[in-house]
């Protein structure tokens, strides 16, 4: 995706202009960053990137949980 | 009665609509997957196939500017890195995911293993591959090998655990009791029997971990790095497909971006290779 999406540093409203994603812009930049606040902020977008993957499966495990629960008062 | 045929026959006329566009609608949806799948392979085939020759095979990535070169160094730390990767996954894999069928089962424990497992599993592959830059490449000051190695292990480990623990779970339990009655102790019962019954079920996630490790980028982007020369040591940076892939379709030279279509031919092939692998395994099993 790092490829095709166009690296641009800016936050563009349209989908059909160049972006970034958090992962295009770890790939990137990280190799070449500077020690310091460039640094820790790529290590900071990388948690950030975690957090979402992390609260949408917790969701997702959730709605599991209590589908299985509906199913169990139902029968 | 008349009457209710015929309320009958509206009915099922309108079951049958609903079917034909239900129908309609998933077909198109295989279509879709199909052709964009066939699309892919068939470009990977026209700009892929030129550039593989035997040079491919014999010489190392050329310098920016240089004519021809191949992508041996690339090919052979790919395979030292894949093969590094599984001798660390399958025991640690493998192992707990006999923990999580035959002691765990349903304890706190277990619970939390497989819910870490199925996060670790959806993990963005580039954070891992950060996580182990800040794990070891920043202790050690440099890329290397082993980084790489690690980075891989930590995606394919989650992925053996599941497919390890859905297979023991399939071998039937009467076959555990007869164990037990003939007076076997658990641990034996757990490796001499469970495991050995579903083992080429576990050969088959195996190979799929395999599969799904050998096209990663994200995570040797900063482990592993990449090496223009021939190495095979594993403590320094080593070249490897996915990254010269990387490196070399955005580059300006010609000879690189073919050799860069070249490598992805190459590697989706193998991984191609590797899924049908996988499913021979497994229908062995079921024929068997």
């Amino acid at each position: 995706m790092t490829f095709v999406i166009g690296n641009a540093r800016r936050i563009s409203p349209s989908l059909f202009a160049p972006g970034s994603s958090i992962a295009s812009t770890l790939a990137n930049q990280f190799g070449e960053a500077e020690a310091g606040l460039h640094f820790s902020s790529l290590f900071a977008l990388g948690l950030a990137l975690f957090f979402i993957t992390f609260v949408v499966l917790a969701l997702a495990k959730w709605m599991l949980i209590r589908m299985e629960k509906s199913q169990g008062l139902k029968s | 009665m008349s009457q209710v045929i015929n309320i009958d026959k509206a009915v099922f006329a309108r079951r049958k609509r609903a079917n034909k566009i239900g129908l309609a609608l998933s077909m198109f949806a295989m279509v879709l997957g199909m052709v964009f799948l066939i699309w892919i392979l068939a470009v990977l085939f026209i700009k892929g196939f030129s550039a593989i020759d035997l040079n491919l095979f014999t010489q190392s990535t050329p310098a920016p500017g240089s004519e021809g070169g191949g992508l041996a160094n690339a090919i052979v730390g790919s395979l030292m890195l894949i093969v590094s990767c599984t001798l660390i996954s399958t025991p640690v894999g493998v192992l707990a995911g006999l923990y999580l069928s035959e002691y765990g089962d349903r304890s706190k424990v277990a619970s939390v293993t497989r819910f870490v497992t199925d996060i670790m599993l959806s993990a963005p592959s580039i954070v891992i591959g950060l996580f182990v830059y800040a794990l070891v490449v920043a202790q050690v000051k440099h890329f290397s090998g082993w980084a790489g190695t690690i980075a891989l292990a930590l995606i394919a480990v989650p992925v053996v655990v599941r497919t390890t623990e859905n297979m023991l779970r399939l071998v039937p339990g009467s076959l555990r009791e007869a164990a037990y009655a003939l007076g076997a102790p658990k641990w034996k019962v757990a490796f001499m029997i469970t495991l050995r019954a579903a083992q080429s079920g576990i050969m088959t996630g195996i190979l799929l971990a395999l599969a799904r490790v050998s096209g990663e980028t994200a995570p040797l982007l900063f482990t592993a790095l990449s090496n223009q020369f021939f190495s095979t040591n594993m403590n320094a940076p080593m070249a490897n497909l996915p990254v010269v892939i990387f490196q070399f379709a955005m580059s300006p030279y010609d000879n690189w971006v073919s050799l860069a279509w070249g490598g992805s031919l190459l590697i989706t092939f193998a991984v191609l290779g590797l899924n049908i692998l996988a499913r021979v395994v497994f229908r062995e099993k079921v024929q068997g």
